[in-house]
């Protein structure tokens, strides 16, 4: 059995201590980081707590593709999303402040989570890791940049910010439930669930680079 | 009638994936050349979501069995609603103070449809009870979007505030009429047997979505002339 809780204090120690000589931007982005982590703690308890509650309550036959596909993710997307709303809400920042905090949730997310499949199946394999490196480390990344992104363009609009942010959240789930279920599937699914966040990454950085350049020109 | 639902569910995943990535696509090119506006951005939200719920059922039908409690297919859905709500706001953000003004006086009638859209989700609810959640979810989006979309119909019907819209709120209209029908008539298909009605209701609501996509890309060639000015 692994404790969570244990690797959690060990990992979380360093960063708080670093956020705290730390200043500006990079403080920023230690503290999210480290709010990743987090994050990623609750969400296991309540998925959890979640399944066990289904299979519970006349959902015995609930499998783990199921669980995976459609408790985790939805669960997680909230979860990474409770720290940035609270950034937007309670700091007047700019876009670009609002996206970095939200790529490190995610980033810190991923960390956290790969540190413990890795625990979990062990590190001996290296093809696990880096495919672990490149699918769920991605994933996560990209949804909470996505988040970010539609929340930095609405968030000074009022009204208007509420059902956005409401979407962003279902369509960052859904995203993040094909890649759950592409990678719980066998053959050809599991392969297209590992290229699918590759992709995903290589457009977001390359629409990313294009806005910059245009910003820039 | 197994082979006809099939065809139907094919055609309709495939169909709107390909509307979806030609919406996206094409969202992408407007921006790169004019810009950015948040319309462009909602409505590539508002593909983004379409594709990824026919993705998820296409996968799930595959690799899975239906959606046991509730599906992320479903929550796509209701982002795309959720998306289409954003571009309503964003629309009546355009309005001078004295276009609001006259818009006021149409509050009160559009009413009628959130109205409308309540009771037949109390129909819905009152058969199916343990569905609550499922409804709940689809109809919260539906009843504040049919309000938005029968508001500035009759705007622009009435007053003509923004040109060339009327037939895009009217189509989203039309898209919610359809699908209160069709669960209507899908649910009450399943329990009794009635397969002619789900397979005229799934065709009905392909080719409203169908509708909805080019009325998504009608919005997105007025933002276009907007834009240029």
């Amino acid at each position: 059995m692994i404790y969570l809780e244990n690797i959690f204090v060990c990992l979380a120690i360093p960063l708080i201590i670093a956020a705290c000589l730390l200043k500006g931007e990079t403080r920023r982005f230690t503290v999210f980081f480290t709010l990743g982590f987090l994050v990623c703690l609750l969400s296991a308890y309540i998925n959890s707590f979640i399944a066990a509650a289904a299979a519970n309550n006349g959902y015995a036959s609930l499998t783990i593709t199921q669980a995976m596909a459609q408790i985790t993710p939805i669960c997680e997307e909230i979860m990474k999303a409770l720290p940035i709303f609270f950034f937007i809400a309670a700091h007047r920042h700019g876009r670009d402040s609002i996206v970095a905090a939200s790529l490190a949730v995610g980033l810190g997310f991923a960390t956290f989570e790969n540190c413990f499949y890795i625990m979990e199946y062990g590190s001996s394999d290296f093809l696990f890791a880096l495919t672990r490196g490149f699918t769920a480390g991605v994933v996560h990344a990209s949804c909470a940049a996505i988040l970010g992104y539609g929340l930095a363009l609405t968030y000074r609009r009022g009204r208007l910010a509420i059902p956005c942010a409401f979407a962003l959240l279902c369509a960052t789930s859904t995203f993040h439930s094909i890649y759950n279920l592409l990678v719980v599937a066998k053959g050809a699914w599991r392969t297209a669930g590992y290229i699918m966040p590759v992709i995903t990454a290589a457009v977001v950085i390359i629409g990313m680079m294009n806005t910059k350049l245009k910003i820039e020109n | 009638m197994v082979i006809l639902e099939t065809l139907d569910f094919i055609s309709y995943i495939v169909g709107g994936a390909l509307a979806a990535t030609w919406g996206t696509l094409s969202f992408w090119r407007a921006r790169r050349e004019k810009g950015q506006s948040l319309l462009f951005d909602m409505l590539s939200g508002f593909y983004a979501c379409i594709l990824m719920c026919d993705i998820y059922y296409l996968i799930t039908w595959t690799v899975e069995d239906y959606p046991f409690l509730l599906s992320p297919g479903d929550l796509s859905w209701v982002g795309a609603l959720m998306f289409l709500i954003t571009i309503a706001l964003e629309l009546t953000d355009r309005w001078t103070p004295m276009q609001r003004k006259a818009a006021r006086r149409y509050r009160l009638p559009a009413l009628v449809a959130p109205v409308v859209c309540i009771a037949f989700n109390m129909a819905y609810i009152a058969i199916y009870p343990n569905l609550i959640f499922n409804y709940l979810l689809y109809a919260v989006p539906t009843v504040i979007l049919s309000y938005f979309a029968l508001w500035l119909f009759l705007t622009e019907h009435k007053d003509g505030v923004q040109p060339g819209l009327k037939r895009y709120h009217l189509t989203v209209l039309g898209w919610i009429v359809v699908q209160l029908f069709y669960d209507l008539f899908s649910t009450l298909g399943w329990d009794y047997g009635y397969a002619v009605p789900f397979v005229i209701c799934s065709w009905l609501l392909t080719l409203t979505s169908t509708s909805v996509y080019f009325a998504a890309y009608r919005l997105h060639k007025h933002e276009r002339k907007v834009v240029d000015g």
